[in-house]
């Protein structure tokens, strides 16, 4: 059936985009800084696990736990490098610097892998579809997904990091002067949400292959997502990525030419009507998660 | 003031130092190509500097201004029969316009935020060229082919001529805003904004100002290149050449008149010379650009002046062995307070 069909594509776009829109919003409600490299970053998670499948025949579901770990030691790397010598500049100086390590990125993975697209499994038997609906590859994504979220929420809500990240994420001064070591706080932060993308980008990989180009095209729309979400809200950037991925999913099934233009108009009216976000609390400067 | 008289002074020279070089220097159409093209891009980065330079907010999206001149010169060329000029003139007025909407739309925005939404013009630009509804007249992704050539633009030189022409327009303008009370306001809210509002400066009127001049002059040199290529694909304008402009500008100096014109002429010819590997290209490209933000913010004409002052300091130093006053050489920072020996 046709709405299954477009259902279960757009849970897909959206696990997808949820993971890496997490990711940016745990970064940035800490270092206000909008990480255009995640973009970069959830190709090369991609990659990673292409040559683990080239090489030993894994498919993603297992490889991206390397992807995981590569993509967050490649976030930590960023971290050093572009985002913390800048943590006290105008944010669009950072704006800019990610958008460059972005630029490396992708051409780096471009000259390395070639502009062509790699494709690999999911899972091992990756064309079993469930009672002729749901393919099961978009079912692990989705089911990573929800996984990783709720391991996230509980980091967050529940445990001393988490709320560590929080109290720095409402007034980074503050928490210094508590006695927090807010730079280590954001680089965990910023290997975290590396660590996501890397997920992401694996597990989307697999299911659409993999070309240097992916992050950018991805990146807009996370970014969409989550300025729709709020940069600072989780639970928008989840919710956010839900409406947006079912809508991605219906639009680009009827006029595909204009899903970009979705995803941005949708980015620009809120820009211009609430900057902070329709999904979230509103609440400046707050890492929130329900 | 003394300082117009001498940066258009500077220009005049430059201006004349081109003409002599065409007449002169008998360059080969290959050199004529070259330079032509690095004064187009310059005229490019020049204008992306009135708005990052001078009023201090980050755009990407001149590659779609660029091209908004671009497509509307050239649909007005195929479809209505305009002459040249006044298809160009088409395109800085639609250019114009549609800054003119965007810069009121996001006059709010802090500098980050702003940036956000001119990625998201920038990269729909490609985008809204390659509906499906409007392939039939935009030719979609493969392209718009088939502008027609002018009488008076025809030969290497004559292009020479108008992008020299152009540049020097540009230059100008950039000149005259910079130097002018809108130049000082639109500086002054770079600076500080809060500081510049209690002193009564309208800066969101400024900061559109500086929008439109500057996507408005893109959208001319839009038009100058839909003749000078013949033919355009959105990929000529897509977020990669929006990002290429903001480095050539930061890294050959926002705010200066010569920054954007080295960083151009250095960071697009070299790699064209060499013959990189775009992929290689962009990789430096990022890689300079996190290192003169960090670093240089300034860029080359920063590092350049910045080296200037510190010989003049050094100059003045050797010159008065006694105690020193303190002279606008010595670097500004906290006053000393060491007791005077």
């Amino acid at each position: 059936m046709l709405g299954v069909q477009l259902l279960s594509y757009g849970l897909l776009l959206a696990s997808t985009y949820a993971l890496i829109a997490a990711g940016l919003v745990l970064v940035f409600s800490i270092v206000e800084i909008p990480n255009f490299a995640q973009a970069g970053i959830f190709m090369v998670g991609g990659y990673v696990s292409y040559e683990f499948f080239a090489t030993a025949h894994i498919p993603a579901v297992v490889s991206m736990v390397p992807a995981f770990v590569v993509c967050g030691l490649l976030g930590a790397v960023l971290w050093y490098g572009v985002m913390r010598p800048l943590l006290n500049r105008p944010r669009a100086d950072m704006f800019v610097t990610t958008f460059g390590a972005l630029a490396v990125l992708q051409s780096a993975c471009a000259l390395i892998f070639g502009p062509e697209s790699k494709g690999y499994p999911v899972i091992g038997d990756g064309d079993k579809v469930l009672a002729k609906l749901f393919p099961v590859e978009r079912l692990w994504v989705v089911g990573v997904a929800i996984v990783v979220a709720l391991i996230l929420l509980w980091l967050i809500e529940g445990t001393m990091t988490g709320r560590a990240m929080r109290a720095v994420a409402q007034n980074r001064v503050a928490a210094d002067a508590m006695g927090m070591n807010s730079a280590r706080i954001a680089l965990i932060a910023v290997v975290l949400a590396s660590g996501l993308g890397g997920i992401a980008g694996s597990l989307l990989g697999g299911i659409t292959g993999v070309q240097p180009n992916a992050g950018a095209d991805v990146l807009l729309r996370v970014f969409a997502i989550v300025v729709l979400g709020g940069m600072g809200s989780l639970r928008g950037a989840i919710i956010g990525s839900v409406l947006l991925g079912i809508t991605e999913s219906v639009v680009s099934y009827y006029a595909s030419d204009y899903t970009d233009l979705c995803f941005f108009g949708a980015m620009f009216v809120v820009l211009l009507i609430r900057p902070q976000g329709i999904l979230s609390s509103g609440q400046a400067g707050r890492l929130e998660t329900v | 003031m003394k300082s117009v008289a001498r940066k258009n002074a500077f220009i005049a020279v430059g201006l004349v130092v081109g003409l002599v070089y065409l007449a002169a220097g008998q360059p080969s159409n290959y050199t004529i190509f070259i330079l032509t093209t690095i004064f187009m891009y310059a005229c490019l980065a020049s204008s992306l500097d009135l708005l990052v330079g001078l009023a201090g907010r980050v755009s990407f999206a001149h590659g779609a201004f660029f091209g908004i001149g671009a497509y509307t010169c050239a649909l007005t060329m195929i479809h209505w029969h305009l002459s040249f000029p006044v298809a160009a003139l088409a395109g800085v007025v639609a250019t114009g316009i549609i800054a003119l909407l965007v810069g009121v739309l996001t006059i709010r925005l802090e500098g980050m935020y702003f940036a956000l939404a001119t990625t998201a013009l920038g990269v729909s630009f490609a985008s809204v060229i390659e509906l499906n509804n409007v392939i039939g007249i935009t030719g979609g992704a493969s392209g718009l082919a088939g502008i027609p050539g002018v009488s008076y633009l025809s030969t290497p030189r004559q292009f020479y001529l108008l992008f020299l022409v152009l540049l020097v327009l540009g230059l100008l303008v950039k000149v005259g805003i910079s130097e002018s009370r809108i130049g000082s306001r639109l500086v002054a809210q770079r600076d500080d904004e809060e500081l510049a509002l209690t002193l009564g400066v309208r800066t969101n009127r400024y900061k559109v100002f500086a929008f439109v001049v500057s996507s408005s002059l893109a959208g001319l040199t839009g038009a100058c290149f839909a003749v000078f290529f013949g033919s355009l694909a959105p990929s000529d304008f897509d977020i990669w050449s929006s990002f290429n402009v903001v480095v050539w500008v930061l890294i050959g100096g926002a705010g200066t008149l010569l920054g954007p014109l080295l960083g151009t002429a250095l960071l697009w010819t070299v790699p064209q010379q060499l013959n990189w590997n775009p992929n290689v290209n962009l990789i430096i490209y990022g890689l300079l650009l996190i290192v003169v933000i960090t670093f240089r913010r300034g860029g080359i004409m920063g590092m350049l002046s910045g080296g200037a002052r510190m010989l003049r300091s050094y100059r003045d130093r050797r010159k008065k062995p006694g105690p020193e006053e303190t002279t606008e050489s010595q670097t500004v920072g906290e006053p000393s307070l060491a007791p005077k020996t």
